[in-house]
């Protein structure tokens, strides 16, 4: 059993097999050996428990393997439900994973987000993240247009 | 703010301090150079305002997000349509967006043929590239990048790529190989394009997948080449041409692929090399990660194959299976020898429950089953989506049809079926049996099918003559199904199970049809009449349906549920006759409830009414549109009024 504490000094145990799904823990517990000393971390044991068992990915993965991950835009049902959260902890789980080393959390994520992007011209997604237009019109977005004309009418 | 240069402070203080100027002040200017002074400090405040803008971007929640993972967000992006620039849409949203999407390489190393081609190969940025070409345009591109290729599709005229290849000699990195080529009609060449010599000849040692058509190799030798391969696609038109390889050849290309996920092939063996008694002593050979094997060949060849080959048991299986050339073997034969494995695989411990099924008829027969309860997506023995297995046999009569509907339905496990879809399957007549070259599904052979299907199906058809021969065979197969099963146990037990047709349909779905007879139906009083035709037999069929007493299904106990999913049934339809004559009926998923309908009728005659009332200068028809002249509430509602 491995000890996380969250930032919040709140305390949870988890059998080192959930735990290990992060690359990131795996590294600290191999480098620390076997101890008691907590390990401070976010929450992300749901993930983990759920998704425990299943194969982590190779670190020497090949390419077409990772491009063959990322074509498929398909989200397992538990991953979606687990998913639907609002944008700001859509983007803290993302960082998150990104942290830990998770990757098929950080996968899941970036998943979400593409397909909130996918099929918007540039002003839907502006709105959609709260940000706007600043490209300095006189200059900038004559050039861009000009040099990205394909972007426009494909 | 605090974080903010003073001199934006500055300007969002003046900012807010201004007022709005109702009207454009008339400047009284000097020269022309104090002009520009003006225009230029205008200039520079805009600068700085969109300076101001992206400083509100970096307190946006996405913004939180280093770059590297929102250029990982922007590759997940382009990666849904890896071959259209639609992503670049990208690079207009804002400056930091335009800025890491620029800079990412990997974001550009998808490239097609358009003209932007060479601004996207310096953007690339010496990522390894995949490159889909249409037309052989930038042959010299190609040259230059070969190093760095990982993916290579050519899709397109042999004319365009005759010698894409010719200064071409080391493809270090590529993975993926994909020749799709065509020949102009007429232009059939005597020979085919060969694999370019560099690729057999040790040029590509990374790989691993290799999708060819229309495309041979110059000669048996150079099949060696295949070999760890996770995918393998062969495919020709023309089964005469190209260097045909033989069943011995391609025992030795799978078995130097171990590692298989996909393999297909068409054509491209030898026929007569199932013949071949020196392949009964290799051992097998197994494919633990395969997931789809599609042969389209020789029956002979492909029950040759499947002896050597041990296949996982939830891979998915089709077979295009041609009769053989050997005129000493009968294909019904054949086909019960190839059913042999395909049977032991469905019906594996480990494999999965078959809940939907697809047959399709033409000048072939196909059958498709999946593990889904929708139903499989297969289509003249193409791509196979969710299908588990698909056969695919070329009946010469109608009997022989039924022949090999007995045998496919008793190799495949079939008790858990909840749909049958046999949409595609149509009728020109209702007369039985007409054996053509295009077979039609008889009356009679579909009551053979029904017989053999389990019972309180859902059936899905669409609105045809193919849809009265089905209710035809429903209805006699249930005159015919035994009240009382006969002795010996195992008949017996699967005559209590399947009921012979005692109560074959629970739900018919009726879809539009594909019949081309019905859609050539000149002018629309003739499709009218035709509709009038099919509706009016359906109610009869319906009728008797309720009306039949079998072991199963007492005197009175209607269809469960018709589903009509065909908008013209649906407009000539009289929903009264049909609701007597089902449990359920839903027209387009909503069900329709006779009570609700007259009480919705009722209020809008009373609208109607109301309306007349306060605007009686607005002439309404006297006619009601809304009341069908074929609906029996039409006297009811007169009657109201």
């Amino acid at each position: 059993m491995v000890t996380l504490v969250t930032s919040d000094n709140e305390k949870f145990n988890a059998e080192k097999e959930v735990v290990e799904r992060s690359v990131l823990i795996k590294n600290m517990l191999e480098d620390v050996g076997e101890s008691d000393q907590p390990i401070p971390l976010p929450m992300f044991l749901e993930y983990c428990e759920h998704h425990r068992g299943e194969p982590l990915p190779a670190p020497d993965a090949d390419t077409s393997q990772d491009d063959t991950r990322k074509r498929t835009t398909d989200i397992s049902e538990w991953d979606q439900k687990f998913i639907t959260v609002d944008q700001e902890m859509l983007f803290e789980i993302i960082l998150a994973a990104n942290y830990l080393d998770i990757k098929s959390l950080l996968d899941v994520g970036c998943k979400t987000v593409a397909n909130m992007i996918k099929g918007k011209t540039p002003e839907e997604i502006r709105k959609l993240f709260n940000i706007v237009n600043d490209f300095t019109p006189r200059r900038r977005c004559a050039q861009i247009k000009k040099e990205n004309e394909w972007a426009e009418d494909r | 703010m605090s974080d903010l240069p003073g001199e934006l402070i500055h300007l969002a203080e003046l900012l807010r301090k201004s007022t709005v100027m109702e009207s454009m002040p008339r400047l009284q200017l000097a020269s022309i150079s104090e002009r520009d002074s003006i225009r230029e400090a205008i200039d520079s405040g805009i600068d700085i305002l969109a300076n101001l803008k992206s400083y509100r971007n970096a307190v946006a929640s996405i913004s939180f997000l280093p770059d590297e993972l929102l250029a990982d967000i922007f590759y997940h992006v382009m990666m849904q349509d890896p071959w259209s620039s639609k992503w670049t849409q990208l690079i207009l949203v804002c400056r930091r967006w335009n800025r890491i999407a620029i800079n990412n390489g990997r974001l550009w190393s998808w490239i097609s043929d358009h003209n932007s081609m060479p601004i996207w190969e310096k953007r690339s940025k010496g990522c390894p590239l995949s490159y889909k070409y249409n037309h052989g345009y930038h042959p010299s591109m190609f040259t230059r990048n070969s190093h760095r290729i990982r993916i290579l599709e050519l899709d397109g005229s042999y004319q365009d790529f005759a010698h894409f290849f010719d200064d071409v000699k080391y493809m270090p990195m590529l993975q993926t190989l994909h020749i799709d080529l065509y020949y102009p009609i007429g232009d059939e060449p005597p020979i085919l394009w060969h694999v370019p010599s560099f690729i057999v000849e040790g040029g590509a040692p990374c790989l691993r997948q290799v999708r060819l058509h229309n495309v041979s190799f110059a000669n048996k030798l150079q099949l060696g080449f295949l070999a760890s391969l996770t995918r393998l696609e062969l495919d020709i038109d023309w089964q005469s041409l190209g260097v045909l390889f033989s069943v011995e050849d391609f025992y030795h290309i799978v078995e130097r692929s171990p590692g298989l996920q996909t393999l297909k092939v068409r054509y491209f063996i030898e026929p007569h090399s199932a013949k071949d008694r020196s392949l009964e002593q290799l051992p097998q050979i197994s494919l633990p990660a395969l997931q789809l094997l599609d042969l389209h060949m020789d029956i002979q060849l492909i029950i040759t194959i499947l002896q050597f080959l041990i296949i996982p048991p939830n891979a998915s299986t089709v077979f295009v299976a041609i009769p053989s050339l050997n005129v000493e073997s009968s294909y019904l034969d054949d086909i019960k020898s190839l059913l042999i494995p395909i049977r032991r695989k469905l019906r594996h411990k480990d494999a999965w429950v078959l809940r939907s099924a697809l047959i399709e008829c033409g000048y072939y027969l196909a059958f498709s089953v999946s593990y889904n309860s929708t139903c499989p997506n297969a289509i003249l023995g193409g791509h196979v989506g969710s299908v588990a297995a698909q056969v695919l046999f070329y009946p010469s009569t109608q009997h022989q049809c039924r022949q090999m509907l007995a045998k496919i339905i008793n190799a495949f496990p079939l008790d858990n079926l909840e749909l049958f879809n046999a949409g595609p399957v149509t009728n020109d007549n209702t007369k039985s049996d007409v054996d053509s070259s295009h077979q039609q599904f008889s009356w009679e052979t579909w009551r053979t099918l029904i017989r053999l299907l389990p019972p309180r199906l859902t059936i899905r058809i669409g609105v045809n003559n193919g849809m009265l021969a089905l209710l035809h065979g429903v209805i006699d197969a249930m005159e015919r199904a035994p009240r009382v099963f006969p002795h010996g146990r195992r008949r017996k037990r699967q005559r209590r199970s399947y009921g012979f047709g005692s109560f074959p349909l629970s739900k018919l779905i009726l879809v539009e049809s594909l019949n081309v007879v019905l859609l050539r139906s000149p002018g629309q009083s003739a499709i009218s009449q035709e509709f009038e035709r099919l509706y009016s037999q359906l109610i009869a069929y319906l009728t008797t349906f309720r009306d039949l007493d079998t072991g199963f299904k007492p005197t009175g106990q209607p269809l469960g549920v018709l589903a009509i999913e065909e908008e013209t049934l649906h407009s000539s339809s009289q929903n009264t006759q049909l609701f007597e004559v089902t449990g359920e009926v839903s027209f387009n998923g909503r069900i329709w409830d006779p009570v609700e309908e007259r009480k919705s009728r009722r209020s809008a005659k009373k609208y109607k009414k109301r309306l007349i009332k306060k605007f009686p200068e607005l002439h309404f028809p006297d006619s009601d549109t809304d009341m069908s002249p074929l609906s029996s509430d039409s006297d009811d509602e007169e009657a109201d009024l």
